[in-house]
């Protein structure tokens, strides 16, 4: 009988001992340490996707003429020569068409774009400049056809 | 009057060597430049509506300016400008200095005949000699303004050449192109449209040219 009162008794008192001061303790410390987890874990994630967006460019190239065009395209470092070889890419843009060019941002690159139509022997004098920096995100309008 | 020449001329070499490239070195370097600080750029709103340049003016616009160090803006001409006078041509004014207005449809058209950008390139060139001249306070007499503008353009076709950017058909098909724009033989140097006969506006080109390769400074190759 007294055992059970005696039981009775001391679950009553194991109920009150969870709250105690040292299990209350224990369990704020989990609560905050999975609190802290949850705002590293969510500041580490947008740090992460802001780090995803700043470290591509696009530029929008549109083009602004009545005519489609062939339009050479190259990545170079910044500041870097538009003659010197580096992998170009051609294609045709058609009248009121939009390409969209992307390059690294921790990268400093530029584009060097050009319209070759018109040379006979297939170089090009005049490879127009453009630092993805600056030009970041926005619409160029060019006419990418003519002078 | 003479005195004046020379002393244009001494301003201007001065200016020119005095400032230091930053191309490839200062005055005692070996080599050819690949700039000059003459700093042309734009003072004031353009004087005439400024069309947006196409990719290839724009290209070249980016050359020059990097070859002489400055900011002129291109424009192509449109209705207030072509009423001034841009039809089938190009211009630069006191009041625009920092500007060239151009003609697009007579560009397209050179371009197209000649299957090359350089004769047009020459011409904007050409029309950059006029800011450099607004710029450094040179003025010519008559058609000696149109020659050392000539000149000077010789001079940026010269580096185009000698860092191989343009081929040797190019430069003849440049040339051809000066020779076709020049005044009839017995116009008078004095007019104040005079530009130069076939035979002065190619030797104005080519001793442009020839300067850039002898790796004289502008104000030497192309004096007044």
């Amino acid at each position: 009988m007294s055992g059970l009162i005696s039981g009775r008794l001391n679950q009553s008192t194991a109920s009150r001992l969870d709250w105690l001061p040292g299990r209350l303790v224990m369990k704020l410390q989990f609560l905050i340490f999975a609190l802290l987890l949850m705002g590293i874990s969510t500041s580490f994630a947008e740090e992460l996707k802001e780090q995803q967006i700043t470290s591509t460019y696009t530029m929008h190239l549109k083009n602004n003429s009545s005519s489609s065009t062939v339009v050479k395209v190259k990545k170079v470092p910044l500041g870097g020569d538009c003659a010197q070889s580096a992998e170009e890419a051609t294609m045709v843009v058609g009248s009121q068409e939009i390409v969209s060019l992307n390059c690294s941002a921790t990268k400093k690159e530029s584009y060097c774009i050009n319209c070759p139509e018109r040379k006979d022997d297939g170089t090009v004098s005049s490879w127009l400049q453009l630092d993805c920096a600056t030009h970041n995100s926005s619409d160029l309008n060019l006419n990418l056809f003519g002078r | 009057m003479k005195g004046t020449f020379r002393l244009l001329l001494a301003v201007f070499a001065a200016t020119i060597v005095g400032c230091g490239g930053s191309g490839s070195g200062d005055d005692t370097s070996s080599g050819p430049r690949n700039s000059f600080p003459v700093k042309v750029a734009p003072v004031a709103a353009a004087p005439f509506a400024c069309g947006d340049p196409g990719v290839s003016t724009q290209a070249v616009m980016q050359k020059l300016n990097a070859f002489w160090e400055s900011s002129a803006i291109a424009c192509a001409c449109q209705a207030d400008a072509y009423a001034a006078g841009c039809t089938m041509n190009a211009f630069v004014t006191a009041q625009g200095y920092g500007y060239i207005f151009y003609d697009r449809n007579f560009l397209n058209g050179l371009d197209a005949a000649n299957r090359s950008t350089l004769p047009g390139d020459f011409f904007m060139a050409h029309e950059f000699g006029h800011n450099i001249q607004l710029a450094l306070g040179l003025n010519p007499p008559g058609k000696f303004k149109e020659l050392q503008a000539d000149c000077l353009g010789g001079y940026y076709v010269g580096f185009q050449q000698k860092s191989g950017q343009v081929s040797g058909p190019e430069v003849v098909r440049t040339f051809q192109f000066a020779c076709s724009i020049g005044d009839p033989i017995a116009s008078p140097w004095w007019a104040p449209g005079a530009h130069g006969t076939c035979g002065e506006r190619v030797n104005a080109v080519q001793q442009g040219l020839n300067g850039y390769f002898a790796e004289l400074l502008p104000g030497q190759a192309c004096p007044v």
